[in-house]
């Protein structure tokens, strides 16, 4: 049998289910938000305890994936309007993209054992979080060449292998459910990991000082006195996946095809200003990217080596949440897949 | 990306060998160059086509877009090392459409060719001038696309009465057929 291909989308590009079956809705806004029809009927008390999860320290499965009674949450389907360019051949790994990354690629790693194609290895393709999911699942192997013996080919799109201001805004702002939710989203996306997760790993905080050396980091816990609710155990695991994420091809030992794409083609943020000793959703600096992950801040945090596997997207190109969508980025995703 | 690495044995300075960094002592396959390349873009799509009437035809089908040229690699240090890929703007489009017709109670068709400019906006995704066709006999004229999310797109224009057929303004909404799915959950 030939390889086969796989896409693992991004943060919100799977809606999520309840354990009746019953979707719980599509993310309009595909920045980091949850805006989404079905949900904008429950009120904010409803929200907090349908969506929030529940974590304990030194376990990397969810405890719960929803606070009421009765109710578990697992991932729905892929957004075909994000996803459409992605030819259907491609099979689609789920998971709950609010979750540890490395409890999602473990989750990753199963479904590639799995269906591991008779005679063939897999094609992958990750878009945003779904990409460091494939960097985490390699580095979940037992040997460094593992990784090879399951999979072909290996494209990262839109990786935020040094993550993004844009958790931030997540886990300071919630997220758009109405003026009257912000609140409740707050506390609600600040129990799911992957958020932490994605919080960026250079310095990302301006204190009032003009000196860009004496910038404060994402998940150093005491960044965030202040504001209520933030997990030290899910700062923590911050911690511990930015340690995995650093050197991403590291154990892609072997024979497989790696090309990284990222855009720099409109302004992505990069700093945040702590104006008053607390931390504020307002940015203070940007460069080119593809408004969420910052190109040269990337390819500076992950190295020369990484580097050289990376193409870079000048405009026309679209956007973080769609690049999956532009005919470009396909075609050279695509260019990469082996039959 | 190989670096020497020294190390001093029995008191000695000995140059082993060009060892390699972490990084570098791996053998995922050699990075690739990006190539000029041109580019495409199929999308199943449903809409709502009007020609001269209030009442629409509602109809299923697809368009086909294609780069005309292909794209730009270029090098700096601002590139990834596979180079920095500029994609090009201009696509020829091919698009098909047949459904029902309210209005004449009877079937519809709808073909059309023509160019469209990718702009690399958020918004409006691309926009352009195509050549439609309405059938049975109808009319056949200019039509204005602009497609939006590369989810939605909007056609306005005039359409000369052609082979008997009255022709009339032109006005059509489609979407990505896909999304029907997204909204209802499946």
């Amino acid at each position: 049998m030939a390889n086969m291909s796989a896409l693992v989308a991004g943060t919100g590009g799977i809606t999520l289910m309840d354990n009746f079956g019953k979707d719980l809705g599509y993310p309009i806004k595909m920045r980091l938000g949850v805006l989404s029809k079905q949900l904008q009927g429950k009120t904010p008390d409803e929200l907090l305890e349908l969506l929030s999860m529940e974590h304990r320290p030194g376990q990397i499965a969810p405890a719960k994936t929803s606070l009421k009674s009765g109710v578990s949450i697992r991932p729905g389907h892929v957004l075909k309007v994000a996803y459409n360019q992605v030819p259907s051949s491609f099979s689609h790994v789920l998971y709950d993209w609010r979750a540890d990354l490395r409890y999602s690629a473990g989750q990753l790693l199963d479904f590639l054992h799995q269906r591991k194609p008779t005679n063939g290895r897999w094609n992958l393709v990750g878009h945003s979080q779904g990409a460091l999911l494939i960097v985490v699942a390699s580095k979940l192997m037992p040997t460094r060449g593992a990784f090879a013996e399951l999979v072909a080919s290996v494209a990262l799109v839109g990786a935020p292998l040094a993550g993004t201001v844009n958790a931030a805004h997540a886990l300071l702002d919630g997220d758009q459910l109405g003026e009257s939710a912000v609140p409740i989203l707050q506390q609600v996306v600040r129990t799911w990991p992957a958020l932490y997760q994605m919080l960026p790993a250079w310095r990302v905080v301006n204190d009032g000082s003009d000196d860009d050396t004496k910038r404060g980091g994402l998940v150093d816990t005491a960044i965030w006195n202040g504001i209520p609710d933030i997990s030290a155990d899910l700062l923590d695991r911050a911690r511990e996946a930015q340690q995995l994420l650093r050197d991403p091809l590291g154990w892609m030992d072997g024979d497989i095809d790696v090309q990284i794409v990222l855009a720099r083609n409109r302004p992505t943020e990069i700093g945040l200003a702590k104006p008053s000793g607390v931390l504020t959703s307002t940015a203070d600096q940007s460069q080119l990217g593809d408004g969420l992950v910052p190109h040269d801040t990337t390819l500076g945090w992950t190295g020369d080596f990484v580097r050289q596997f990376t193409k870079t997207m000048l405009s026309p190109c679209r956007e973080h949440a769609m690049l999956l969508n532009d005919p470009a980025v396909l075609g050279e995703v695509e260019s990469g897949v082996i039959p | 990306m190989t670096r020497p690495h020294v190390v001093k044995a029995l008191g000695l300075c000995i140059t082993l060998a060009v060892l390699s960094p972490p990084s570098a002592a791996r053998a995922v396959n050699a990075p690739k160059e990006a190539t000029p390349r041109h580019y495409q873009r199929v999308m199943l799509l449903g809409g709502l086509s009007f020609v001269d009437d209030g009442r629409p035809a509602l109809t299923v089908g697809g368009l086909y877009q294609v780069s005309l040229t292909t794209s730009t690699v270029t090098h700096g240090e601002t590139c990834g090392g596979a180079g920095c890929i500029t994609p090009p703007h201009l696509y020829a489009h091919l698009g098909a459409s047949g459904g029902w017709s309210f209005e004449r109670e009877d079937y519809a068709a709808f073909v059309q060719a023509g160019l469209m400019y990718r702009t690399g906006w958020t918004w409006v995704t691309a926009g352009g001038l195509v050549g439609e066709v309405a059938m049975p006999w109808r009319g056949v004229g200019p039509v204005l696309r602009a497609e939006i999310y590369d989810t939605l797109g909007l056609q306005v224009g005039y359409l000369a009465g052609f082979a008997g057929g009255d022709g009339g303004v032109f006005g059509s909404v489609d979407v990505l057929y896909g999304i029907f799915g997204d909204l209802l959950g499946n």
